[in-house]
Protein backbone atom coordinates (compact mmCIF):
# COMPACT_ATOMS: atom_id res chain seq x y z
CA UNK A 1 0.00 0.00 0.00
CA UNK A 2 1.51 3.34 -1.15
CA UNK A 3 -0.44 5.80 0.77
CA UNK A 4 -1.04 5.30 4.39
CA UNK A 5 -3.41 8.22 4.94
CA UNK A 6 -6.55 6.43 5.23
CA UNK A 7 -4.83 4.18 8.17
CA UNK A 8 -4.50 7.03 9.84
CA UNK A 9 -7.18 8.69 9.44
CA UNK A 10 -9.33 5.54 10.45
CA UNK A 11 -7.23 5.35 13.79
CA UNK A 12 -7.51 8.89 14.33
CA UNK A 13 -11.24 8.89 13.57
CA UNK A 14 -11.65 5.86 15.36
CA UNK A 15 -10.22 6.99 18.95
CA UNK A 16 -11.95 10.24 18.99
CA UNK A 17 -15.44 8.54 18.08
CA UNK A 18 -14.85 6.11 20.55
CA UNK A 19 -13.71 8.56 23.41
CA UNK A 20 -17.01 10.54 22.51
CA UNK A 21 -19.00 7.37 22.64
CA UNK A 22 -16.94 6.17 25.93
CA UNK A 23 -18.36 9.47 27.23
CA UNK A 24 -21.66 9.72 26.04
CA UNK A 25 -22.42 6.29 26.53
CA UNK A 26 -21.25 5.51 29.79
CA UNK A 27 -23.35 8.44 31.29
CA UNK A 28 -26.22 7.30 29.10
CA UNK A 29 -25.82 3.64 30.10
CA UNK A 30 -25.71 5.10 33.84
CA UNK A 31 -28.57 7.23 33.81
CA UNK A 32 -30.51 4.21 32.62
CA UNK A 33 -29.33 1.77 34.63
CA UNK A 34 -30.13 4.17 37.72
CA UNK A 35 -33.55 5.87 36.90
CA UNK A 36 -36.33 4.20 35.85
CA UNK A 37 -38.71 6.06 34.08
CA UNK A 38 -41.45 5.75 31.08
CA UNK A 39 -38.91 7.17 28.85
CA UNK A 40 -36.39 5.08 30.01
CA UNK A 41 -37.39 1.95 27.19
CA UNK A 42 -37.88 4.64 24.74
CA UNK A 43 -34.78 5.86 25.23
CA UNK A 44 -32.82 2.71 25.30
CA UNK A 45 -34.17 1.68 21.97
CA UNK A 46 -33.29 4.76 20.45
CA UNK A 47 -29.81 4.57 21.87
CA UNK A 48 -29.50 0.74 20.05
CA UNK A 49 -31.11 1.92 16.70
CA UNK A 50 -28.03 2.55 15.62
CA UNK A 51 -27.21 -1.59 15.18
CA UNK A 52 -30.93 -2.62 14.01
CA UNK A 53 -30.18 -0.01 10.99
CA UNK A 54 -28.85 -0.62 8.19
CA UNK A 55 -25.74 1.62 7.79
CA UNK A 56 -26.41 3.46 4.73
CA UNK A 57 -29.59 4.51 6.43
CA UNK A 58 -28.17 5.37 9.02
CA UNK A 59 -25.76 7.52 7.70
CA UNK A 60 -28.72 9.27 5.54
CA UNK A 61 -30.96 10.38 8.49
CA UNK A 62 -27.33 11.92 9.84
CA UNK A 63 -26.56 13.46 6.42
CA UNK A 64 -30.27 14.32 6.98
CA UNK A 65 -30.11 15.89 9.95
CA UNK A 66 -26.35 17.08 9.82
CA UNK A 67 -26.62 18.60 6.50
CA UNK A 68 -25.74 22.11 5.54
CA UNK A 69 -29.64 22.71 4.77
CA UNK A 70 -30.36 21.41 8.31
CA UNK A 71 -30.80 23.78 11.29
CA UNK A 72 -28.67 21.82 13.22
CA UNK A 73 -26.05 21.70 10.32
CA UNK A 74 -26.49 25.33 9.91
CA UNK A 75 -26.26 26.24 13.24
CA UNK A 76 -22.54 23.84 13.38
CA UNK A 77 -21.50 26.30 10.68
CA UNK A 78 -21.85 29.40 12.01
CA UNK A 79 -19.94 28.23 15.00
CA UNK A 80 -17.36 26.12 13.84
CA UNK A 81 -17.06 27.71 10.27
CA UNK A 82 -16.78 25.00 7.97
CA UNK A 83 -19.90 22.18 7.80
CA UNK A 84 -19.69 18.74 9.78
CA UNK A 85 -20.63 16.98 6.17
CA UNK A 86 -18.28 15.48 4.07
CA UNK A 87 -15.33 16.49 6.76
CA UNK A 88 -13.68 14.52 9.34
CA UNK A 89 -16.08 15.61 11.93
CA UNK A 90 -18.28 14.23 9.73
CA UNK A 91 -16.55 10.83 9.88
CA UNK A 92 -16.50 11.01 13.32
CA UNK A 93 -19.91 11.46 14.46
CA UNK A 94 -21.00 8.79 12.04
CA UNK A 95 -18.32 6.65 14.11
CA UNK A 96 -19.64 7.67 17.06
CA UNK A 97 -22.97 7.05 16.40
CA UNK A 98 -21.87 3.66 15.30
CA UNK A 99 -20.30 2.43 17.97
CA UNK A 100 -22.63 4.43 20.90
CA UNK A 101 -24.96 1.62 21.04
CA UNK A 102 -22.25 -0.53 21.77
CA UNK A 103 -21.25 1.09 24.79
CA UNK A 104 -24.50 1.90 26.22
CA UNK A 105 -25.27 -1.76 26.12
CA UNK A 106 -22.51 -3.32 27.57
CA UNK A 107 -21.73 -0.46 29.93
CA UNK A 108 -25.66 -0.45 31.49
CA UNK A 109 -25.95 -4.10 31.75
CA UNK A 110 -22.20 -3.89 33.89
CA UNK A 111 -23.45 -1.09 35.87
CA UNK A 112 -26.65 -2.65 36.43
CA UNK A 113 -25.00 -5.88 38.09
CA UNK A 114 -22.90 -4.00 40.51
CA UNK A 115 -23.99 -4.99 44.21
CA UNK A 116 -26.46 -2.28 45.62
CA UNK A 117 -24.80 -2.84 49.07
CA UNK A 118 -21.52 -1.97 48.02
CA UNK A 119 -23.02 1.19 46.87
CA UNK A 120 -25.19 1.95 49.56
CA UNK A 121 -22.76 1.81 52.21
CA UNK A 122 -20.73 4.15 50.23
CA UNK A 123 -23.79 6.37 50.77
CA UNK A 124 -24.13 5.79 54.79
CA UNK A 125 -20.38 6.47 54.72
CA UNK A 126 -21.28 10.26 53.55
CA UNK A 127 -20.34 9.61 50.09
CA UNK A 128 -22.36 11.96 47.58
CA UNK A 129 -23.76 10.50 44.20
CA UNK A 130 -21.50 11.67 41.93
CA UNK A 131 -18.45 10.13 44.21
CA UNK A 132 -20.37 6.77 44.68
CA UNK A 133 -20.69 6.46 40.75
CA UNK A 134 -16.72 7.88 40.20
CA UNK A 135 -15.26 6.16 43.08
CA UNK A 136 -17.66 2.70 43.39
CA UNK A 137 -19.82 1.63 40.78
CA UNK A 138 -17.84 2.48 37.47
CA UNK A 139 -14.69 0.77 38.65
CA UNK A 140 -16.98 -1.82 39.73
CA UNK A 141 -17.91 -1.91 36.51
CA UNK A 142 -14.94 -1.59 34.82
CA UNK A 143 -14.57 -4.59 32.66
CA UNK A 144 -17.83 -4.54 31.22
CA UNK A 145 -17.51 -1.18 30.51
CA UNK A 146 -14.31 -1.73 28.93
CA UNK A 147 -15.36 -4.03 26.83
CA UNK A 148 -18.18 -2.17 25.19
CA UNK A 149 -15.62 0.37 24.54
CA UNK A 150 -13.42 -2.12 22.91
CA UNK A 151 -16.29 -3.23 20.79
CA UNK A 152 -17.31 0.36 20.08
CA UNK A 153 -13.80 0.80 19.25
CA UNK A 154 -14.06 -2.38 16.56
CA UNK A 155 -17.18 -1.20 15.25
CA UNK A 156 -16.34 2.88 14.54
CA UNK A 157 -12.84 1.59 12.51
CA UNK A 158 -14.95 -0.70 10.77
CA UNK A 159 -17.72 1.23 9.89
CA UNK A 160 -18.48 1.80 5.91
CA UNK A 161 -21.68 2.65 5.43
CA UNK A 162 -22.76 5.44 7.32
CA UNK A 163 -19.09 6.83 7.23
CA UNK A 164 -19.41 6.99 3.48
CA UNK A 165 -22.71 8.28 3.41
CA UNK A 166 -21.74 11.40 6.14
CA UNK A 167 -18.00 12.11 5.02
CA UNK A 168 -18.17 11.23 1.71
CA UNK A 169 -15.02 9.58 -0.13
CA UNK A 170 -12.59 11.85 -0.59
CA UNK A 171 -9.38 10.45 -1.00
CA UNK A 172 -6.61 12.79 0.98
CA UNK A 173 -9.25 13.64 3.52
CA UNK A 174 -12.35 11.68 4.06
CA UNK A 175 -11.56 8.14 2.85
CA UNK A 176 -10.83 5.32 5.60
CA UNK A 177 -9.42 1.93 5.11
CA UNK A 178 -12.42 0.42 4.98
CA UNK A 179 -13.84 2.50 2.43
CA UNK A 180 -9.70 2.76 0.57
CA UNK A 181 -9.98 -0.77 0.56
CA UNK A 182 -13.64 -0.89 -1.24
CA UNK A 183 -12.45 2.25 -3.93
CA UNK A 184 -8.50 -0.63 -4.37
CA UNK A 185 -11.02 -3.81 -5.28
CA UNK A 186 -13.06 -1.23 -7.45
CA UNK A 187 -10.24 -0.38 -9.02
CA UNK A 188 -8.88 -3.96 -9.21
CA UNK A 189 -5.65 -2.56 -7.01
CA UNK A 190 -5.41 -6.26 -5.29
CA UNK A 191 -2.31 -5.40 -3.46
CA UNK A 192 -4.19 -2.26 -1.50
CA UNK A 193 -7.32 -3.82 -0.96
CA UNK A 194 -5.45 -7.27 0.51
CA UNK A 195 -2.93 -5.09 2.81
CA UNK A 196 -5.74 -2.61 3.94
CA UNK A 197 -8.00 -5.92 4.36
CA UNK A 198 -5.03 -7.50 6.54
CA UNK A 199 -4.85 -4.49 8.89
CA UNK A 200 -8.18 -4.24 9.39
CA UNK A 201 -8.39 -7.93 10.35
CA UNK A 202 -5.38 -7.62 12.57
CA UNK A 203 -6.86 -4.89 14.59
CA UNK A 204 -9.88 -6.91 15.03
CA UNK A 205 -8.63 -9.77 16.12
CA UNK A 206 -6.55 -7.72 18.77
CA UNK A 207 -9.59 -6.32 19.64
CA UNK A 208 -11.13 -9.70 20.30
CA UNK A 209 -8.44 -10.93 21.95
CA UNK A 210 -8.38 -8.04 24.23
CA UNK A 211 -12.14 -8.56 25.20
CA UNK A 212 -11.60 -12.17 25.86
CA UNK A 213 -8.39 -11.73 27.17
CA UNK A 214 -8.69 -8.90 29.42
CA UNK A 215 -12.11 -7.78 30.08
CA UNK A 216 -14.01 -11.21 30.22
CA UNK A 217 -11.90 -12.33 32.88
CA UNK A 218 -12.78 -12.50 36.06
CA UNK A 219 -11.14 -11.06 38.86
CA UNK A 220 -8.27 -13.81 40.55
CA UNK B 1 -28.26 12.37 72.69
CA UNK B 2 -30.60 9.42 72.07
CA UNK B 3 -31.46 7.39 69.18
CA UNK B 4 -35.15 6.36 69.19
CA UNK B 5 -36.52 3.96 66.86
CA UNK B 6 -40.31 3.29 66.42
CA UNK B 7 -40.86 2.12 63.16
CA UNK B 8 -42.93 -0.27 60.83
CA UNK B 9 -40.63 -2.01 57.61
CA UNK B 10 -42.14 -4.14 55.10
CA UNK B 11 -40.00 -5.39 52.55
CA UNK B 12 -42.51 -7.74 49.69
CA UNK B 13 -44.50 -10.38 51.73
CA UNK B 14 -42.36 -9.72 55.29
CA UNK B 15 -42.51 -6.84 58.01
CA UNK B 16 -41.07 -6.12 61.16
CA UNK B 17 -42.25 -3.54 63.92
CA UNK B 18 -39.36 -1.97 66.00
CA UNK B 19 -39.22 -0.26 68.89
CA UNK B 20 -36.01 0.69 71.28
CA UNK B 21 -33.91 3.46 72.82
CA UNK B 22 -30.36 3.88 72.17
CA UNK B 23 -27.99 5.78 73.83
CA UNK B 24 -24.04 6.39 73.53
CA UNK B 25 -22.55 2.48 74.34
CA UNK B 26 -23.16 -0.65 72.73
CA UNK B 27 -26.64 -1.71 72.25
CA UNK B 28 -27.29 -5.37 70.90
CA UNK B 29 -30.16 -6.27 68.62
CA UNK B 30 -30.67 -10.33 69.12
CA UNK B 31 -32.87 -12.35 67.53
CA UNK B 32 -33.34 -15.28 65.42
CA UNK B 33 -32.56 -15.24 61.70
CA UNK B 34 -34.98 -13.56 59.55
CA UNK B 35 -36.52 -11.69 62.48
CA UNK B 36 -35.70 -8.31 61.02
CA UNK B 37 -33.01 -6.70 63.03
CA UNK B 38 -30.85 -6.01 59.80
CA UNK B 39 -34.07 -4.54 58.53
CA UNK B 40 -34.00 -1.80 61.07
CA UNK B 41 -30.69 -1.25 60.83
CA UNK B 42 -31.03 -0.43 57.04
CA UNK B 43 -33.97 1.76 57.91
CA UNK B 44 -31.80 3.31 60.82
CA UNK B 45 -29.16 3.61 57.51
CA UNK B 46 -31.60 5.39 55.71
CA UNK B 47 -30.89 2.99 52.92
CA UNK B 48 -34.79 1.92 52.86
CA UNK B 49 -37.86 3.43 53.99
CA UNK B 50 -39.65 3.12 56.98
CA UNK B 51 -43.64 2.30 56.27
CA UNK B 52 -44.53 3.69 59.61
CA UNK B 53 -43.10 5.46 62.13
CA UNK B 54 -40.46 7.48 63.41
CA UNK B 55 -36.65 7.57 63.47
CA UNK B 56 -34.78 10.42 65.40
CA UNK B 57 -31.38 10.91 66.67
CA UNK B 58 -32.01 14.15 69.83
CA UNK B 59 -33.77 16.39 68.22
CA UNK B 60 -32.86 15.38 64.35
CA UNK B 61 -35.42 13.23 62.73
CA UNK B 62 -33.88 10.46 60.03
CA UNK B 63 -37.14 9.73 58.92
CA UNK B 64 -40.95 10.74 59.71
CA UNK B 65 -43.17 8.59 57.44
CA UNK B 66 -46.17 10.80 58.70
CA UNK B 67 -44.74 13.88 57.77
CA UNK B 68 -42.59 12.84 54.47
CA UNK B 69 -39.49 12.92 56.47
CA UNK B 70 -36.63 10.95 54.87
CA UNK B 71 -33.37 12.46 55.49
CA UNK B 72 -30.72 10.78 52.89
CA UNK B 73 -28.45 8.17 53.94
CA UNK B 74 -25.69 10.92 53.80
CA UNK B 75 -26.85 13.34 55.94
CA UNK B 76 -27.20 11.06 59.08
CA UNK B 77 -23.92 10.67 60.34
CA UNK B 78 -23.77 7.23 60.22
CA UNK B 79 -20.64 4.69 59.73
CA UNK B 80 -21.41 1.43 59.10
CA UNK B 81 -19.93 -2.58 59.09
CA UNK B 82 -21.56 -5.40 57.26
CA UNK B 83 -21.39 -8.96 57.78
CA UNK B 84 -19.11 -9.20 54.68
CA UNK B 85 -16.88 -5.94 54.89
CA UNK B 86 -18.31 -4.31 51.69
CA UNK B 87 -14.49 -2.87 51.05
CA UNK B 88 -13.94 -1.62 47.51
CA UNK B 89 -11.40 -4.60 45.87
CA UNK B 90 -10.09 -2.23 43.64
CA UNK B 91 -8.47 0.17 46.30
CA UNK B 92 -6.15 -0.02 48.69
CA UNK B 93 -7.20 -0.39 52.38
CA UNK B 94 -5.64 2.94 53.49
CA UNK B 95 -7.73 4.11 50.31
CA UNK B 96 -10.81 2.40 51.38
CA UNK B 97 -10.42 4.33 54.67
CA UNK B 98 -9.80 7.82 53.08
CA UNK B 99 -12.83 7.69 50.93
CA UNK B 100 -14.57 7.88 54.38
CA UNK B 101 -13.10 10.91 55.56
CA UNK B 102 -15.34 13.88 55.14
CA UNK B 103 -13.55 17.49 54.12
CA UNK B 104 -9.99 18.22 54.45
CA UNK B 105 -6.87 18.01 52.04
CA UNK B 106 -5.91 14.50 50.39
CA UNK B 107 -2.74 14.64 53.13
CA UNK B 108 -5.21 15.54 56.15
CA UNK B 109 -7.47 12.59 54.92
CA UNK B 110 -4.59 10.56 54.53
CA UNK B 111 -3.21 10.93 57.61
CA UNK B 112 -6.16 10.50 59.39
CA UNK B 113 -7.00 7.30 58.08
CA UNK B 114 -3.46 6.04 58.92
CA UNK B 115 -4.39 7.06 62.50
CA UNK B 116 -7.46 4.82 62.19
CA UNK B 117 -6.04 2.14 60.43
CA UNK B 118 -3.35 2.49 63.62
CA UNK B 119 -5.68 1.99 65.95
CA UNK B 120 -7.56 -0.91 64.33
CA UNK B 121 -4.20 -2.63 64.47
CA UNK B 122 -4.12 -3.29 60.62
CA UNK B 123 -1.81 -0.43 59.81
CA UNK B 124 0.46 -3.29 58.78
CA UNK B 125 -1.75 -3.77 55.38
CA UNK B 126 -2.62 -0.55 54.41
CA UNK B 127 -1.27 -0.65 51.06
CA UNK B 128 -1.59 -4.11 50.65
CA UNK B 129 -4.24 -5.65 47.89
CA UNK B 130 -7.76 -5.50 49.45
CA UNK B 131 -8.26 -8.84 47.94
CA UNK B 132 -5.38 -10.36 50.05
CA UNK B 133 -6.80 -9.61 53.22
CA UNK B 134 -7.88 -12.05 55.73
CA UNK B 135 -11.58 -11.94 56.76
CA UNK B 136 -10.27 -10.23 60.05
CA UNK B 137 -7.89 -7.73 58.73
CA UNK B 138 -11.03 -6.71 56.35
CA UNK B 139 -13.18 -6.30 59.16
CA UNK B 140 -10.73 -4.25 61.15
CA UNK B 141 -10.23 -1.89 57.89
CA UNK B 142 -14.35 -1.62 57.75
CA UNK B 143 -14.11 -0.90 61.18
CA UNK B 144 -11.54 2.39 60.45
CA UNK B 145 -14.10 3.32 57.61
CA UNK B 146 -16.79 2.99 59.85
CA UNK B 147 -15.30 5.38 61.78
CA UNK B 148 -13.65 7.70 59.76
CA UNK B 149 -15.96 9.89 58.96
CA UNK B 150 -16.40 10.87 63.01
CA UNK B 151 -20.31 9.31 62.91
CA UNK B 152 -22.16 9.72 66.15
CA UNK B 153 -23.86 6.34 65.42
CA UNK B 154 -22.13 2.94 64.27
CA UNK B 155 -24.34 0.38 63.05
CA UNK B 156 -22.71 -3.19 62.88
CA UNK B 157 -24.39 -5.92 61.14
CA UNK B 158 -23.20 -9.11 62.23
CA UNK B 159 -19.51 -8.30 62.01
CA UNK B 160 -17.93 -11.00 63.63
CA UNK B 161 -19.77 -14.07 61.90
CA UNK B 162 -17.57 -14.93 59.45
CA UNK B 163 -14.59 -15.00 61.76
CA UNK B 164 -13.07 -17.25 63.24
CA UNK B 165 -13.04 -17.52 67.57
CA UNK B 166 -9.66 -16.01 68.62
CA UNK B 167 -10.45 -12.97 65.61
CA UNK B 168 -13.74 -12.72 67.06
CA UNK B 169 -12.37 -12.39 70.89
CA UNK B 170 -9.96 -9.63 69.50
CA UNK B 171 -12.61 -7.72 67.17
CA UNK B 172 -15.31 -7.72 70.59
CA UNK B 173 -12.45 -6.00 72.42
CA UNK B 174 -11.64 -3.72 69.48
CA UNK B 175 -15.28 -2.84 68.90
CA UNK B 176 -16.05 -1.96 72.83
CA UNK B 177 -12.82 0.20 73.43
CA UNK B 178 -13.90 2.38 70.03
CA UNK B 179 -17.71 2.61 71.10
CA UNK B 180 -16.07 3.58 74.57
CA UNK B 181 -13.46 6.32 73.13
CA UNK B 182 -15.85 8.33 70.53
CA UNK B 183 -18.76 7.97 72.47
CA UNK B 184 -20.70 6.89 69.97
CA UNK B 185 -24.44 5.04 69.65
CA UNK B 186 -23.62 1.49 68.63
CA UNK B 187 -26.11 -0.46 67.21
CA UNK B 188 -24.79 -4.39 66.91
CA UNK B 189 -26.90 -6.94 64.88
CA UNK B 190 -26.68 -10.51 66.25
CA UNK B 191 -27.72 -13.84 66.69
CA UNK B 192 -24.65 -14.85 68.95
CA UNK B 193 -25.01 -15.42 72.13
CA UNK B 194 -21.58 -15.11 72.79
CA UNK B 195 -21.71 -11.11 71.48
CA UNK B 196 -24.77 -10.73 73.91
CA UNK B 197 -22.85 -12.04 76.98
CA UNK B 198 -19.81 -9.58 76.22
CA UNK B 199 -21.13 -7.35 74.28
CA UNK B 200 -24.73 -6.45 75.55
CA UNK B 201 -24.98 -3.37 78.20
CA UNK B 202 -28.73 -3.18 76.32
CA UNK B 203 -29.78 -5.56 74.67
CA UNK B 204 -33.22 -5.69 72.49
CA UNK B 205 -34.97 -8.53 71.59
CA UNK B 206 -36.49 -9.59 68.36
CA UNK B 207 -38.70 -12.50 67.65
CA UNK B 208 -39.81 -13.02 64.14
CA UNK B 209 -41.57 -9.63 63.35
CA UNK B 210 -41.34 -7.43 66.28
CA UNK B 211 -39.19 -6.14 69.19
CA UNK B 212 -40.32 -7.57 72.31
Amino acid sequence: MSDWFPLWLSLRVSLFSTMTAAVLGVTLAYGLAKWQSRWSGIVEAAATLPIVLPPTVLGYYLLTLLGSRSPLGEAAESVFGRPIVFTETGAVVAATISALPFVVRAARAAISNVDSRVEESARVMGLPEWRVALRVTLPLASRGVGAGVALGFARALGDFGATVMVAGNIPGQTQTLPIAVYDAVQAGDEATARTGSLLLGAIAVAVLLLITQVFARRPS
Amino acid sequence: MNLSVDIRVEVREFGVDARFDATPGLTVLVGPSGSGKSLTLAAVAGTIRPTRGVIRHGDRVFADVGRHIHLRSQERGIGMVFQHAALLDHLSPLENVMLAVRGGKRGARRDTASALLERVGAARRADARTRTLSGGERQRVALARAMAGSPKILLLDEPFSSLDAPTRDQMRTLVRELVDERGVIALLVTHDAGDVAVLGDRVVNYEPGRTV
